[in-house]
């Protein structure tokens, strides 16, 4: 329904506003630094991502099992925190050069060199924190195909490397375009790292237009040139798949390759892993304690516990309302079965896609257009003032993904015959759900409930703009004190605990998936 | 000489060998169903009456619409017309359907469907819901655990249990709510073969000491011979024949059904009948059992063959005939196959003599 409004808005004539944003060129800088945010993080997150999960997955070296889990934890640091603990590079590394660049070359060359090095930063920063999906993916892409491919390579005469590119990678692709595709959808939903390091992309442009301009007729467009690249990402990632869904080769539970030992591959593996967590973890984990130390006097519990309560009810309030929604959306997919509930379901699925700042923008667009139509000034004190209600909903627009597709994927592995038995042996298909589903559903259920927990913690845009004045929560806090105010000491604790919370849930999950690997 | 072993051309289901009983525990009439977008019906026509106390099997190979028939009587799925009556009471007719909790049957799946969360006495607890005391319900379960021979394994999962076991649970939980009768889809299929008959007899056992009727469907016929008090044959959605397991094996009304149940031979009237045979009268379909190598040469139901191909069957020897000496004057030369104790066997390139053993069946 929002989105609808969206897409009405695009057909109207556009306001004089509007023709300034593209006439003054500022469209175009959007757009372009967008597309230079997507590139250099997609490729750089890739290389991370599946280098890392290659080490793990075909090298024997000391704490390979402690590499494999820990490779997971810099998603749990928020990619606005990750560039306010990066901001040491700025002065320690970033004014020297920019002097240096100067003495040399000019000023204007400095200006160049500094966009350069803000954009490099910048997209070093997201790709450390947002190659975990690319990693996760590839694992999974590797883990899923069965040992005997690569036998029968290394039989038909194909050494273990040779067979290793030459079948293993191309197997796994599917999997790992699905993880690029979540770092690029991340990186349109950025908003906090890329306002710290000044770079102007479409999520930029709207909150822009809207805040400091006033001008919603141009957010609105902006929103909708935003869905056009977002759509266009997932019709690049369809065509990639494509045909070859090659999953589920599940004869075979061997491992991919035996591990060759060899000291320089062991070496090199063991030195990548090691930087690639030192920079994306250890580092930012340890500037964060190093501000918060700095700051630790100035510190009241009491001010602290305020956004730990905050971030707490928000996540628990909309990750059960979002859980009940989708718990509901899967059993009813699953008895009416149909085109209709599957387009329902799908559509359901594509607020995940859609980049915060739109979101926010349909959310408040749509409810101005039902406050025209029906005078009730007071709409919009309900859903967004009184209370969080405008919030949970515009949650549960973007994160109904991590929530129906573990369901939906719960769902599927629960045979026919199971509701089939229930019905035969008497009980109604709603008693069927309570007493057969539900209980087979927990371990997705649980494992839903922590995504939406870690996603609802760190998700800065929407509890930004929507969330009501009395609230404020650990995301909010962070971004307030790091970024308006600068104060990064006692912005680095709420910070930490995020990250810490975000760790936890890293934790339980690799668990529930390990756990369900061996079910 | 046997009319029924005459290659004839059925049109209708020949239903032989079921009586008629006071009160049937199943009666279905003209079922048809045709899938969207599919080329021929699944189910044409078919009218089956389950008497009481009685296991019927239905034998088809896959595609022949069996399964399709059971979930049609399970309510699991609509036929376009017919009618089915449960106990005397109409389930469905066109315009009216008893949802499936509703009809008092019990279904065995072919993956058994057994509650992976729940232990084996609450799996057997689950349809017990309609009773309303607690110490009743508990004393079904015990009597079922006790029939189905599941004592001590009350508190397992279903995954800690065998095949075997686990089929046991699944038609113990089919059957604790007492049903009209139960249904089974391809009980055999997932079971150890080296432990096969035994489970299969066992199940019988079950069945028939629980006093309730049984559906069965199975594309094994050998499953069928041995479990079965009436077999039903179902080729491409059509009933081809109901009968005693003998009748259906040993006096098939068609050369489908006589070949889905095992080794046939199709011989030339002439050849086995001698000169006394008509002209022109068709072909016999003789089982490989029905025939004899024999020492004596004199008169007509005689065959003289060579010994082309001899294959050890552990019981048996299959021997394959060449009968070049063909009175009908055909070209090709027919192919006999018998069985021959193992310790009879005839050599290669042998010439030997054929008749029909003197066996009298039904």
């Amino acid at each position: 329904m929002p989105l609808v409004v969206v897409v009405a808005t695009l057909f109207n004539s556009p306001s004089e506003a509007w023709r300034e944003v593209v006439g003054y060129g500022v469209l175009g800088s959007y757009v372009k630094g967008t597309m230079i945010m997507l590139l250099g993080t997609g490729i750089l997150a890739s290389v991370f991502g599946i280098g890392a999960a290659w080490a793990v997955t075909v090298w024997e070296f000391p704490g390979r099992r402690f590499f494999s889990l820990a490779l997971m934890f810099p998603m749990a640091i928020p990619t606005y925190v990750a560039a306010y603990a990066y901001d040491f590079a700025k002065y320690e590394l970033r004014d020297p050069l920019m002097l240096w660049v100067r003495e040399h070359f000019g000023a204007d060359a400095m200006l160049i060199a500094n966009g350069v090095f803000n954009h490099g930063l910048a997209i070093f920063v997201l790709a450390l924190v947002l190659y975990p999906y690319v990693y996760i993916a590839a694992r999974i892409g590797f883990a899923e195909i069965s040992g005997a491919y690569i036998e029968n390579s290394r039989l038909l005469g194909r050494s273990l490397w040779r067979s290793l590119f030459s079948v293993g990678l191309p197997l796994a692709r599917p999997a790992i375009i699905g993880g690029l595709l979540l770092v690029l959808l991340e990186v349109m939903n950025e908003y906090g790292a890329m306002l710290h390091y000044g770079i102007e992309t479409l999520t930029i442009g709207i909150f822009n237009q809207w805040y400091d301009w006033k001008d919603t007729d141009s957010a609105i467009r902006l929103a909708g040139v935003a869905m056009l690249v977002v759509f266009a990402i997932i019709i690049a990632e369809m065509l990639l798949r494509g045909r070859s869904r090659f999953h589920a080769h599940h004869d075979s539970r061997r491992n991919l390759v035996e591990k060759p030992k060899t000291a320089f591959g062991t070496a090199i593996a063991f030195g990548c892993c090691a930087a690639l967590l030192f920079f994306a973890f250890l580092l930012p984990v340890w500037e964060l304690l190093k501000l918060a130390w700095h700051g630790i006097d100035r510190v009241q519990v009491g001010e602290l516990m305020r956004p730990v309560f905050g971030s707490l009810s928000m996540a628990l309030l909309a990750g059960v309302v979002i859980l009940a929604a989708a718990l509901f959306l899967a059993y009813a997919a699953r008895i009416f079965p149909g085109l209709s509930m599957r387009i329902l379901s799908k559509m359901c699925m594509l607020g995940y896609a859609l980049p915060g700042a739109v979101v926010v923008i349909a959310m408040l667009s749509a409810t101005a257009f039902i406050s025209r139509l029906v005078p009730a000034d007071s709409l919009t004190t309900i859903l967004f003032t009184a209370t969080p209600i405008g919030l949970v909903m515009a949650y549960a627009v973007r994160f109904m993904t991590p929530a129906l597709a573990p369901l939906e994927a719960g769902m599927a592995s629960i045979r026919r015959s199971m509701d089939e038995a229930s019905r035969i042996l008497g009980r109604s298909s709603w008693g069927s759900f309570f007493r057969i589903h539900l209980p087979l559903l927990s371990l997705p259920l649980l494992g839903a409930l922590i995504v939406l927990f870690v996603d609802i913690l760190k998700e800065l845009p929407l509890t930004l703009v929507l969330s009501p004045p009395n609230v404020e929560t650990l995301a909010t806090q962070t971004f307030g004190l790091m970024h308006k105010e600068e104060r990064l000491a006692e912005g680095s604790l709420p910070a930490l605990i995020l990250v810490l919370s975000g760790c936890v849930g890293v934790i339980i999950l690799h668990r529930l998936i390990r756990r369900s690997l061996r079910a | 000489m046997r009319g029924s072993d005459y290659l004839t051309s059925i049109d209708s289901p020949v239903t032989e060998g079921v009586s008629d009983h006071m009160s049937d525990s199943l009666e279905i009439e003209g079922i048809s169903k045709c899938f969207p977008r599919a080329s021929r019906p699944a189910l044409d026509g078919v009218s089956i009456v389950l008497g009481d106390s009685d296991i019927m099997a239905l034998v088809g190979e896959s595609g022949s619409g069996k399964t399709t028939l059971l979930r049609i009587i399970a309510g699991l799925e609509q036929p376009d017309t017919g009618t089915v009556a449960i106990g005397g009471k109409l389930v469905f007719t066109e315009g009216y359907s008893v949802p499936p909790e509703q009809r008092h049957i019990g279904f065995v799946f072919q993956d058994y469907a057994l509650f992976p969360h729940l232990n084996v006495h609450k799996n057997l607890l689950y349809g017990l819901h309609g009773i309303a005391h607690r110490s009743e319900r508990e004393e079904r379960v015990a009597e079922i655990v006790t029939l189905a021979g599941l004592d001590g394994l009350e508190k397992r999962f279903p995954h800690e249990l065998s095949g075997g076991q686990q089929q046991r649970v699944a038609l113990a939980r089919a059957l604790a709510p007492r049903p009209s009768f139960i249904l089974l889809d391809e009980p055999f299929s997932n079971l150890d073969p080296m432990r096969k008959d035994t489970l299969r007899d066992e199940l019988r056992r079950i069945v028939k000491s629980s006093g309730t009727s049984a559906l069965i469907v199975t594309h094994d016929t050998r499953d069928a011979l041995a479990v079965a008090d009436t077999l039903a044959v179902l080729k491409e959605g059509k009933l081809q024949q109901v009968g005693s397991p003998e009748r259906v094996y040993f006096h098939s009304t068609s050369e489908y059904t006589a070949s889905l149940f095992g080794k046939v031979n199709r011989i030339p009237c002439q050849l086995l009948e001698g000169k006394e045979a008509p002209q022109g009268a068709p072909d016999i379909l003789v089982r490989p059992a029905d025939l004899e190598i024999t020492q004596e040469v004199s008169g007509g139901g005689h065959i003289v063959g060579k010994v082309i191909a001899s294959n050890f069957r552990g019981d048996f020897h299959e021997v394959t005939l060449e009968c070049a000496d063909v009175a009908a004057g055909s070209d090709e030369p027919t192919r006999v196959t018998i069985y021959v104790g193992a310790n009879r066997k005839p050599a290669l390139g042998d010439t030997v003599t054929v008749r029909r053993s003197r066996r009298d069946t039904g």
